[in-house]
């Protein structure tokens, strides 16, 4: 069996070895999505390898963002 | 006036040259060398790239993947890092500088992750199961399945075909993994995906592989997809994301 070039690569198998493999760089001197969720918000809810992507540092910011704001949100609710 | 420089991949490779507009957005990719690797580069601002919609991400993600195959085709070893991967300056510093700086600190092991893939590639390996098949072999061969046809019995007859079902794919699965892994040079095992137009995806495999091993691989794959019941999809050869390390931290 010989095998065949993926020319109908999907994006998810595209996601999948792009931003869930290769080799993730953390250092100072690298962006590396520091504010910036990557993917708009339609996709990320479709994304699978999301924990891959928190737990490399991707998102961190964002999903720290996203837990403040829920903190913040639920005291008022608390105060209120 | 760039700010960044996005780094696909680095090389095995001591020059300074151009690689001509093949990146993300057209733009100008080259080397910025350190002892006998590179970065693979381009100029860009510090901003990350923000999706505008899946078909742009899916350009981008595309582009990262032919800039490292375009890398591949040129340099024998070649580390593909994960997209949107970029170096700011720090402190005044020129951009170049600081890639240099961070090659030449982590020299060691960046080279170190390149001679583990060197000239070697990856494929992805997918095998479907019809379930239909097999559970007609099933029901033909197995004796100690209820010949009832009354609604307690067809409810047992129900849950000893599943576990049936279970027992035969596990069976085959370890079976195909061992024939698989005994023809390659390392295998890495992905998430399955449930089924599609193929069948029940049974099994989700990327594998790498040296000269030569390619076709070994094939021939193990040629053997799973002669026997009814089973399929194989065989994609390739791509950089070999799935071997590279996970992460390189940086003191």
């Amino acid at each position: 069996m010989k095998p065949t070039r993926n020319n109908k690569a999907t994006l998810s198998d595209l996601l999948d070895r792009v931003l869930d493999k290769g080799v993730v760089i953390d250092a100072d001197v690298i962006i590396s999505l520091a504010n910036v969720p990557l993917i708009g918000i339609n996709l990320r809810a479709a994304l699978a390898g999301m924990e891959t992507m928190v737990k490399y540092g991707m998102m961190r910011e964002y999903d720290m963002e996203v837990k403040d704001v829920r903190k913040s949100k639920g005291r008022h609710e608390l105060e209120a | 006036m760039s700010e960044g420089r996005y780094i696909y991949c680095i090389a095995e490779c001591s020059e300074k040259l151009s690689l001509g507009k093949i990146g993300i957005d057209d733009n100008d990719v080259y080397t910025i060398p350190c002892q006998d690797i590179s970065a693979v580069v381009h100029d860009c601002s510090r901003k990350s790239h923000k999706s505008k919609g899946d078909d742009i991400v899916k350009m981008w993600t595309m582009t990262h993947e032919c800039v490292v195959e375009s890398a591949m085709e040129r340099w024998c070893g070649v580390l593909p890092l994960s997209f949107d991967t970029i170096v700011k300056a720090e402190d005044g510093r020129s951009l170049e500088g600081v890639v240099m700086d961070w090659l030449e600190e982590e020299y060691h092991k960046l080279k170190e992750n390149i001679d583990r893939v060197k000239g070697k590639l990856e494929y992805s390996v997918k095998v479907f199961s019809d379930t239909k098949i097999i559970t007609e072999r099933i029901v033909k061969s197995d004796e100690d399945l209820p010949e009832e046809t009354a609604h307690t019995y067809k409810l047992k007859l129900k849950d000893t075909l599943r576990q049936r079902i279970q027992e035969e794919t596990a069976r085959y699965y370890h079976e195909f993994y061992k024939d698989i892994r005994s023809a390659v040079n390392d295998v890495k095992v992905a998430k399955l995906k449930g089924e599609d137009e193929q069948g029940q995806m049974l099994m989700n495999l990327s594998c790498l592989c040296g000269e030569g091993i390619a076709d070994k691989l094939g021939e193990q794959l040629e053997k799973i997809s002669s026997i009814r019941g089973f399929s194989v999809r065989f994609i390739g050869p791509k950089p070999p994301y799935s071997f590279v390390g996970a992460q390189i931290e940086v003191k």
